[in-house]
């Protein structure tokens, strides 16, 4: 049953999108008509295969992917650390959360310019950016995963002689684990919105948002939209092994009875 | 008081003396949960406890799993008291209390894990209750993907893991239907005639007292007190058939009679 039906998403999601690039081609030659406003998918697709070709594409790839891997790394890390911490202790939490949902909310991608004055124009100015955009929603999702295990779980624990640590970390956190990887997985859309901001104020010398922004400064708009596809790709793959992650090691939560 | 049951007497195991729990409320008298309930039970004998929903019967067992804290009086085991979490003591909760993210192994290991067991002590024990409980074939199945009964199997198993001399069951089969219920309930005593638990068994269902039980203890509504303790002298082990007798019969509706009195009489009064 289940393994009927994941070809049959596939296949609607590819379908929907053949449709789409039909519809952008017929848009862009016939409608728009000019490559500089709106490129066809077709112009797109040989920029693609220039850059690739070139190796110029995954130059920029592994520099832009080194440092939004360690930053997200570090912030699902941190968030998962601040996220236990202020789940399992009230009090604690009543100080921090009006912190954590400022910064959540904040335009933290504005704090750029100034990580670079404080840690340089190198790699660490932009990983500790993709961090700070990775930890908060990643802290959030804990926080809410590790209130809500469920009441009788607790007491079955406690009844059998668990400890605060073992609460934690036999019940809480794996009942959570779900929670987390959505935080992770919002935190990711964050973290590739940051690579470009990241990039564009960081004056790198390579980086996928920088291939972007020299693309855009001289109207190569083909080029920027390989740069802006590249991202998306990026994103859902990520957003997509987490969430075969979370199927994997929660896996009571998508599926029924078997 | 030493109770003899069919005829031979036998130890205390397990002593409540005058148990009270009352809720502080804002802006109103503390709500009497429990008010002086007094119990005993022998060493190995099956207990009980029957009442109206709400009158506290889960709360015995709460004070005695040390998740709730009394207000007044004592529990004691084998004469030594029990304060809080003890060891002494193992629960089987009502339904969906598995942890769904262990395996049948791991959920009846838990206990043993949180209370430092070695690894391979518990693969020994883990594996004995399975076979036990009847649970073989299932060992990496999680709760999700197992029936009503099979849960309530593996919260057995986790329970008695831990070798605890009193187990206390908070309606364990309330969620089941009829029929798995009642299998259950011919498991429950087969898996107690081998194990010989003092067991404290709690239930709104008369006739699943008496079919389980040496003795039925019935709760009146809250404030929950004992209203009576009457002896089931039925042999064992009892099977479906027994439920068919006329002692069985008359066991259970002087139960129903004395519950039905209680009811009505609380509603006179409030």
């Amino acid at each position: 049953m289940r393994a009927g039906r994941v070809p049959l998403q596939w296949g609607r999601a590819a379908v929907s999108g053949i449709i789409g690039l039909i519809v952008w081609q017929f848009f862009a030659v016939a409608v728009v008509r000019s490559p500089l406003f709106l490129p066809p998918p077709s112009a797109v697709l040989t920029a693609s295969i220039e850059v690739i070709r070139s190796g110029e594409l995954f130059d920029n790839l592994r520099i832009s992917l080194s440092y939004f891997a360690v930053g997200s790394t570090l912030g699902f890390a941190a968030g998962v650390l601040l996220g236990v911490v202020l789940g399992a202790s009230p009090r604690v939490a009543e100080y921090i959360d009006p912190w954590v949902s400022a910064a959540y909310t904040a335009p933290l991608v504005a704090l750029t310019p100034l990580l670079i004055i404080w840690f340089g124009i190198g790699l660490w100015s932009k990983t500790i950016i993709i961090a700070l955009l990775v930890v908060f929603p990643v802290t959030i999702g804990t926080v809410a995963g590790i209130r809500s295990t469920d009441r009788s779980l607790l007491e079955v624990a406690t009844s059998m002689g668990a400890g605060r640590l073992d609460l934690l970390r036999k019940v809480m956190v794996p009942w959570s684990l779900s929670f987390i990887l959505s935080g992770a997985r919002i935190g990711v859309g964050r973290g590739v919105i940051g690579i470009f901001v990241a990039e564009l104020f960081g004056g790198a010398s390579k980086g996928v948002g920088l291939m972007i922004q020299n693309a855009a400064s001289v109207f190569n708009t083909p080029l920027l939209f390989v740069g802006i596809m590249v991202l998306a790709v990026m994103g859902v793959v990520v957003t997509s092994v987490l969430r075969q992650l979370e199927r994997r090691m929660a896996p009571w939560r998508t599926q029924s009875v078997v | 008081m030493a109770h003899a049951v069919g005829g031979v007497a036998m130890s205390t195991e397990l002593r409540i003396d005058d148990l009270m729990v009352a809720f502080e409320r804002t802006g109103a008298p503390p709500l009497t949960v429990l008010d002086h309930i007094s119990l005993d039970v022998e060493q190995g004998q099956f207990v009980a406890l029957v009442g109206p929903s709400g009158c506290g019967k889960t709360t015995v067992l709460r004070c005695m799993a040390g998740l709730q804290t009394p207000t007044g009086g004592r529990i004691t085991i084998g004469g030594r008291p029990l304060t809080g979490v003890d060891r002494r003591v193992a629960m089987v909760f009502q339904s969906d209390s598995l942890f769904p993210w262990r395996t049948v192994l791991a959920n009846i290991a838990f206990g043993l894990e949180v209370r430092r067991y070695a690894r391979t002590q518990i693969t020994g024990i883990v594996q004995d209750l399975v076979d036990l409980v009847g649970l073989g074939g299932f060992e990496q199945s999680y709760p999700h993907q197992l029936s009503g009964g099979m849960r309530q199997r593996v919260n057995l198993a986790r329970a008695l893991a831990v070798d605890p001399e009193v187990l206390l069951m908070d309606e364990p089969f309330s969620a089941l239907d009829m029929l798995t219920r009642e299998s259950m309930q011919v498991e429950l005593q087969r898996i107690w005639l081998r194990r010989k638990k003092t067991v404290l068994f709690v239930t709104h269902q008369i006739e699943e007292a008496v079919f389980l039980a040496d003795r039925v203890l019935l709760m009146s509504r809250r404030p929950g007190r004992l209203r009576a303790n009457v002896a089931v002298p039925l042999r064992r082990p009892r099977g479906v058939h027994d439920r068919h007798t006329p002692e069985f019969h008359a066991l259970v509706d002087g139960l129903a009679e004395a519950l039905s009195t209680e009811l009505t009489a609380q509603v006179g009064d409030g």
